[in-house]
């Protein structure tokens, strides 16, 4: 269990008893709320999850790297956002997986979009924002986010 | 009976797509099969150490923290102040990007702006500081530092753009649509006290009579007109 996980965790804690303390009507009301959401939510999650696993499964690592070193330092940087764009891994087992890239020889441009897309476009997770915020809020927000995505590489570009 | 069965199969189609493929993987890749399933189950890991707690942070910000308070904090007239506190809301929370939806949706009820919705959203991706370390570990330290001074101002900015792009009451309405999300839009309106001036045992209990249509808006005595005005406004 990694160190921010623990705070969210002791953060809720501390809430809850917090809120116990001050009203215990209203912490269970909070409590129905958050189970309500949790139900609706849940299932999606698990069903997005899943699928990702599998496509893990069926699309080896290894053709990623060689789609991320060529020789179009821009073509590099948008299959690096685009791969990141369908991806969901943890961050930090994002880190070493573009050092070991770049090490096999892909652009660090490429590795910034491949990071920064990973981080902030979801096309897995789309359904569920969707969900929670519309239809238009998402594809705004996402294809807005893959656009600065591919402006940030290019720019770690200039500075690097 | 066959209605009920095809609304649940839509509420469900991720999932039962999801079912099929691995079904499918089964018998013609087994070795797909296996390794996906073991993927997942690490991703499941993850979202369970960390989902129970988003959602009961959620429902306490719904139950706790006062519109006035959000929209002070996070409105449309909070300024960079609010773009600053959204960098930090988002930067201290843990979990993926899909954590970060239930939190901020119940912001936005509250009266955040769209704009501090997608900094606190993007920043939640993004903005790690322990995240910074490892980065920096893997990638140097000037790719970090890079990185991140080009994406701050890019989040802020994709927040004024998809502001301007979106309209927040429709927004509002996908993000309550379904009894249960008029209900704890209703819950959230409602002062709390659980004095049962209404007729109902709870605020929860009234709030679910009213999504139901069995109430009127009207019998919140703390609550008062105001109450009953902004009830009136999302039914």
């Amino acid at each position: 269990m990694s160190l921010t996980t623990l705070l969210l965790l002791i953060g809720a804690g501390i809430g809850l008893v917090w809120s116990f303390i001050k009203d215990r009507g209203k912490t269970i009301e909070s409590i129905r709320v958050a189970k309500s959401r949790f139900v609706g939510t849940a299932v999606e999650i698990v069903g997005v999850l899943a699928l990702v696993g599998l496509f893990f499964a069926f699309v080896p690592p290894n053709s990623i790297k060689e789609l991320l070193g060529g020789a179009n330092v821009f073509l590099s940087g948008l299959y690096g956002s685009l791969i990141g764009t369908v991806t969901i891994i943890p961050a930090f087992v994002a880190f070493p997986l573009s050092a070991s890239l770049v090490e096999k020889g892909a652009h660090l441009v490429a590795v910034a979009a491949f990071i920064t897309t990973l981080t902030m476009v979801g096309f897995a997770t789309a359904p569920i924002e969707m969900d929670h915020f519309g239809k238009r809020f998402t594809l705004v927000r996402n294809g807005l986010s893959f656009a600065f995505a591919l402006v940030i590489a290019m720019g770690m570009m200039i500075f690097l | 009976m066959i209605a009920k069965a095809k609304t649940l199969a839509k509420e469900n189609k991720l999932i039962l797509f999801a079912l099929l493929a691995y079904l499918l993987a089964l018998i013609f890749r087994p070795d797909v099969f296996f390794k996906g399933l073991k993927t997942t189950g690490g991703y499941l890991k993850e979202m369970i150490e960390i989902l129970p707690a988003v959602f009961v942070i959620s429902g306490l910000i719904d139950v706790w923290v006062s519109r006035e308070t959000i929209i002070r904090a996070f409105g449309s007239g909070a300024g960079l102040k609010g773009k600053l506190g959204a960098v930090l809301v988002g930067s201290i929370s843990a979990g993926p990007i899909y954590a970060a939806f239930p939190v901020t949706q119940a912001l936005l009820r509250k009266g955040a702006s769209l704009a501090n919705i997608v900094v606190i959203l993007s920043a939640w991706a993004v903005v790690k500081a322990p995240m910074l370390v490892v980065e920096s570990k893997f990638l140097g330290f000037r790719f970090m530092l890079t990185r991140y001074l080009l994406t701050l101002p890019g989040i802020m900015l994709i927040g004024y753009l998809t502001e301007k792009a979106v309209n927040r009451s429709h927004v509002l309405r996908a993000a309550q649509s379904g009894v249960d999300g008029i209900r704890d839009e209703l819950i959230a309106q409602l002062p709390g006290h659980n004095c049962g001036s209404c007729g109902y045992k709870s605020c929860g209990q009234y709030a679910e009579a009213l999504a139901e249509g069995e109430a009127e808006p009207d019998l919140c005595r703390p609550g008062g007109g105001e109450v009953a005005e902004r009830l009136r406004e999302i039914l």
